[in-house]
């Protein structure tokens, strides 16, 4: 069994299924503190039996908010992703672990650009929404199937000094005006080559790797931060 | 507490480790972008307070006798994965190819891309601790690891550095690439080492 100081029993407040892969749940967690934006945490599901399944999440809400919330990609043989996505219900109880990790986190000494594919985006919800607090620029790259999976579209529609940056590679509405080419130098050229940066990204390592190639030829000064989910 | 309507997916399994799950696929995760480097440019060096013990490249490796380990492999992030076979150099025949007395008991591993991961000489030395080449008879991939990484399968995954070219012995143990941010010191996974304060 886990150690119980490190995981805290956590009470499921909201649910919403968003698309056919995604949806997103709002957690009451005990004894939580706070985190910084970019950690992740531990979801542990235990059955009958004592066997217990445990994953990473990122934490997509900012700090200091009443409940904790994780954006949960149902995924082919998942174990605790397909049961939150398929089973799991408002009300039922799950551990979760304290915040963890101390590289992806927001560095705060330059101009952040968080680059994301699908549920990658996770953690720069977090981010982002911690930055617009203090307004202080950013810019988001989001690469999704569908329109769905932009699910921070709306939030950042609004903005005044962040730029949002949405491409859809699938299945493109009759409406959209957005981008719709893979992640290519030229989605960059709007950056500014006398700032500084600090590059996050997140998403599948084919795609953390693209993304590495691609803004390693741009004539930017930037440090980088990633985050990978296997594949 | 039990999870509501959570039956699990698999029965308790011995060989799997606390808090890890059997994975079948053999998953890629690196901080760093992964660097393309050809054989004919791998060497390792064996240094010590800033000299060179010694030095070899893929011309010498490849012709020390070869050890094949075959051992399961478990993942910080949580995945294990069964009877994963390796093919390469036991670091006590490199030593001794190169002559190399160890002059501590701590060594500080380092990669190709800057990586580091501090390792204890005895967990170094041990028999199944190996340079590798091969990975289920085939050529090591660059995202693996390749052309050549290190594989202490005793311990948590992060101590296995990829692209491996630098064996520095240090006086003291201290923390490399992911232990300084906070990733456990010495990793043993059956006591679930994963962070530090654990």
């Amino acid at each position: 069994m886990i150690e119980s100081q490190h995981f805290n029993y956590s009470v499921i407040k909201n649910k919403k299924i968003i698309n056919e892969n995604l949806c997103w749940i709002d957690l009451d967690i005990e004894n939580w503190k706070s985190h910084i934006p970019g950690q992740y945490s531990e979801i542990c599901l235990t059955a009958e039996n004592g066997y217990q399944a445990i994953r990473p999440y990122s934490i997509a809400s900012v700090p200091n908010n009443n409940l904790v919330s994780f954006l949960i990609e149902k995924i082919s043989n998942g174990e605790v992703s397909n049961f939150l996505y398929d089973s799991a219900r408002v009300g039922d109880i799950v551990q979760v672990s304290n915040p963890i990790g101390q590289r992806f986190i927001l560095q705060n000494n330059k101009t952040p650009i968080f680059i994301a594919s699908g549920s990658g985006i996770s953690p720069f919800i977090s981010m982002s929404e911690h930055l617009n607090k203090t307004n202080d620029k950013y810019y988001i790259y989001h690469w999704s199937k569908n329109f769905s999976g932009l699910v921070n579209y709306k939030n950042n529609e609004e903005k005044i000094n962040s730029y949002y940056f949405p491409y859809i590679t699938r299945e493109k509405p009759k409406f959209w005006m957005g981008g719709n080419k893979r992640i290519n130098p030229q989605c960059f050229d709007n950056l500014c080559t006398q700032e500084d940066y600090e590059i996050y990204i997140c998403g599948s390592d084919s795609f953390v790797e693209k993304a590495l190639e691609v803004t390693s030829k741009l004539n930017i000064n930037f440090d980088f931060y990633t985050e990978r989910f296997g594949s | 507490m039990v999870t509501r309507g959570f039956f699990g997916k698999k029965d308790k399994n011995d060989r799997v480790p606390p808090g890890q799950y059997l994975e079948n696929r053999f998953p890629v995760l690196s901080a760093e972008p992964t660097p393309k480097i050809a054989l004919s440019d791998w060497k390792l060096s064996i240094i010590y307070k800033n000299e060179e013990l010694g030095q070899i490249n893929w011309d010498t490796l490849k012709n020390l006798p070869s050890t094949e380990i075959t051992r399961d492999i478990h993942c910080v992030t949580r995945w294990t994965k069964f009877d994963m076979k390796w093919e390469g150099v036991k670091i006590s025949t490199l030593f001794n190819e190169l002559g190399i007395k160890a002059p501590t008991n701590w060594t500080m591993i380092g990669s190709f891309t800057g990586y580091t991961t501090n390792l204890p000489l005895e967990d170094l030395l041990i028999d199944n601790t190996i340079i590798s080449y091969l990975y289920e008879d085939e050529k090591i991939t660059p995202e693996h690891g390749g052309p050549i990484r290190l594989i202490v399968p005793h311990l948590y995954f992060w101590k296995s550095a990829k692209w491996v070219d630098k064996i520095t012995f240090i006086d003291d143990d201290k923390p490399g690439f992911w232990e300084n941010y906070g990733y456990h010191m010495y990793g043993d996974p059956w006591k679930e080492q994963r962070y530090s304060g654990q």
